[in-house]
């Protein structure tokens, strides 16, 4: 049992370690493609399943056997897992290589931004403030001085007016003064009113008009016959 | 002057003759005397003053010829109760004012 048994462990190992050679194989060469190891792998690995199928007898030693020797198969899947690495080396390396751009431009898009936002923002935040603040404070002033001076424009204007007024009120009063000139024509008129502004008793007055009753005519008065009969006027002390 | 009214109505005038009179004593000189002007009262003496001919409670003899402009043109004031201007003078003056 055991010459069989051995031969037939020896056996095995034997297809297993020439499985695991062309695997390396066909890992190592690469351009040989999935071909070559394809073939063998499939054609080893039937041959490895009545492997197992035949120790059926010896399950644990040849299991323990196989496990050992499938052990440095494994062993020999980490160079595959190796070429798996590679392809996250790859990845990495892409990686890597896509994240210096990557990072490159976010940098150069960070840093401008950065600056920008902040030298912008502050700055312009900065002036603006001061601006805001000179502003309201020339603002105000100028507000002010302006509406002093409005004010006083304001003001000057109404005086203006009023000074235009005042002008317009002295002409007035000059065309006022002026009429008394035209009054001068009044004392032509006067020549006409002499008689009759000097009321008087005298020569060449004007008799004061009277209204005086009648013994037997009723009242007579005086301006009644003027610019119609010349008027004897006698006055006697009493007819008692 | 009564007798020479128709003279001085001829000089187109009219006479006036105011005394101190009431309305009685007005009345019975137009009754007794009768003269063809009127004879006008005034008791109260206010126009009597107004001409300045008072003398007292009645009247001096005085004559105003009157225009037809209402002007004074002559003026007798009699210093005593009997001074008056004759007819012929009055008329005089009122011949004066045609001219």
């Amino acid at each position: 049992m055991r010459d069989a048994a051995s031969t037939t462990l020896f056996n095995i190992p034997k297809r297993a370690i020439l499985a695991a050679a062309l695997a390396l194989l066909c890992v190592s060469a690469s351009a040989c493609g999935a071909s070559v190891p394809a073939a063998a792998v499939p054609t080893h690995t039937p041959a490895a399943v009545p492997a197992p199928t035949q120790p059926p007898a010896a399950i644990a030693p040849a299991t323990a056997n196989a496990v050992s020797t499938q052990a440095p198969a494994i062993a020999n899947t980490p160079p595959a897992s190796t070429a798996v690495p590679a392809q996250p080396n790859a990845a990495i390396a892409k990686a890597p290589t896509a994240a210096p751009p990557t990072i490159a431009a976010q940098p150069t898009i960070a840093p401008p931004q950065a600056p920008t936002a902040v030298i912008s923002t502050q700055p312009t935040a900065v002036p603006v403030q001061p601006t805001a603040a000179p502003t309201q404070a020339p603002a105000t002033t100028p507000p002010q001085a302006a509406a002093a001076p409005t004010q006083p424009p304001a003001v000057v204007n109404t005086p203006l007016p009023t000074a235009t007024v005042a002008p317009t009120q002295a002409p007035t009063s000059v065309p006022t003064q002026p009429p008394p000139a035209t009054a001068t024509p009044l004392p032509t008129i006067a020549p006409t009113q002499p008689p009759a502004l000097s009321v008087g008793t005298a020569v060449n007055d004007v008799a004061p008009d009277f209204t005086l009753p009648s013994a037997l005519s009723g009242d007579h008065n005086l301006s009644a016959y003027r610019g119609d009969k010349n008027v004897v006027l006698v006055f006697y002390r009493a007819f008692w | 002057m009564a007798a020479q009214y128709a003279d001085i109505e001829a000089h187109d005038a009219i006479v006036l003759a105011v005394s101190a009179d009431d309305l009685s004593g007005a009345q019975e000189a137009a009754q007794s005397w009768g003269p063809p002007f009127p004879i006008l009262y005034n008791p109260d003496k206010t126009v009597i003053d107004t001409y300045g001919v008072r003398a007292g409670n009645i009247a001096t003899p005085a004559t105003f010829v009157i225009d037809k402009n209402g002007t004074i043109r002559w003026r007798y004031i009699g210093g005593g109760k009997t001074d008056r201007p004759s007819p012929a003078t009055v008329i005089a003056q009122l011949q004066a004012l045609d001219r």
